[in-house]
């Protein structure tokens, strides 16, 4: 599938991509940075809130971002779709994520598609690989 | 209404409204924008009010200038 970067200022491209968290009945549509230099994807605590995900059940685990410091994260075992398709993947909540969107990262996502960042074109790619 | 076609229209409402709403969430039931504020656990409470439990709610982030350009790394440890 093709996603053209976002375009919020103009000649300023991110590559954000829609990505679908499913708890209980209710799909949550959100949205996240596509970034593959990060190990594992982080989303706003506030969208685990949202789905109804408490803190005990998550595991606690840390990062280290780029500064160095470390960043406390607490993972799930979720149900998402991602570019057409569902499957189970392990996506991390923080409070001190400091950008305002989500994080995907490369577990759980880079090893079920190929990606493709097109700079030139401004576009993204993601391909099944099975 | 698939979840491709909210979010070209989410895309449509960057391009259109992006300064205004910057640092903002906005909520999107289908097509349509029904609320927009800071707090997205809020705006998501009161998107799903009086919609039955399997109707999608997008809640989508309208980034800042600030946030253009970033350096985003993360290590598990």
């Amino acid at each position: 599938m093709e996603y053209p970067y976002i375009e919020q200022v103009t000649g300023v491209h991110l590559p954000i991509v829609p990505v679908q968290l499913q708890m209980g009945e209710r799909w949550f549509y959100c949205m996240a940075y596509l970034d593959s230099g990060a190990s594992a994807s982080v989303f706003q605590m506030k969208v685990a809130k949202a789905l109804g995900l408490s803190k005990r059940a998550g595991q606690k685990r840390f990062i280290t971002v780029g500064d160095g410091d470390q960043m406390p994260v607490f993972y799930y075992r979720l149900r998402v779709r991602f570019s057409n398709f569902v499957f189970w993947a392990q996506v991390g909540f923080s409070e001190a994520l400091g950008t305002g969107f989500n994080i995907i990262g490369r577990a759980s996502f880079f090893e079920r598609f190929r990606i493709c960042f097109n700079d030139h074109d401004k576009v993204l790619t993601t391909l099944r690989l099975f | 209404m698939t979840a491709r076609q909210q979010w070209d229209e989410f895309r449509k409402i960057v391009k259109k409204h992006g300064k205004r709403y910057a640092g903002k969430f906005i909520a999107m039931v289908d097509k349509k924008m029904v609320g927009v504020g800071r707090d997205q656990y809020l705006l998501y409470k009161k998107a799903i009010k009086g919609l039955p439990p399997t109707k999608p709610v997008g809640i989508y982030y309208i980034p800042t200038r600030k946030e253009l350009a970033i350096l985003l790394w993360n290590t598990l440890i």
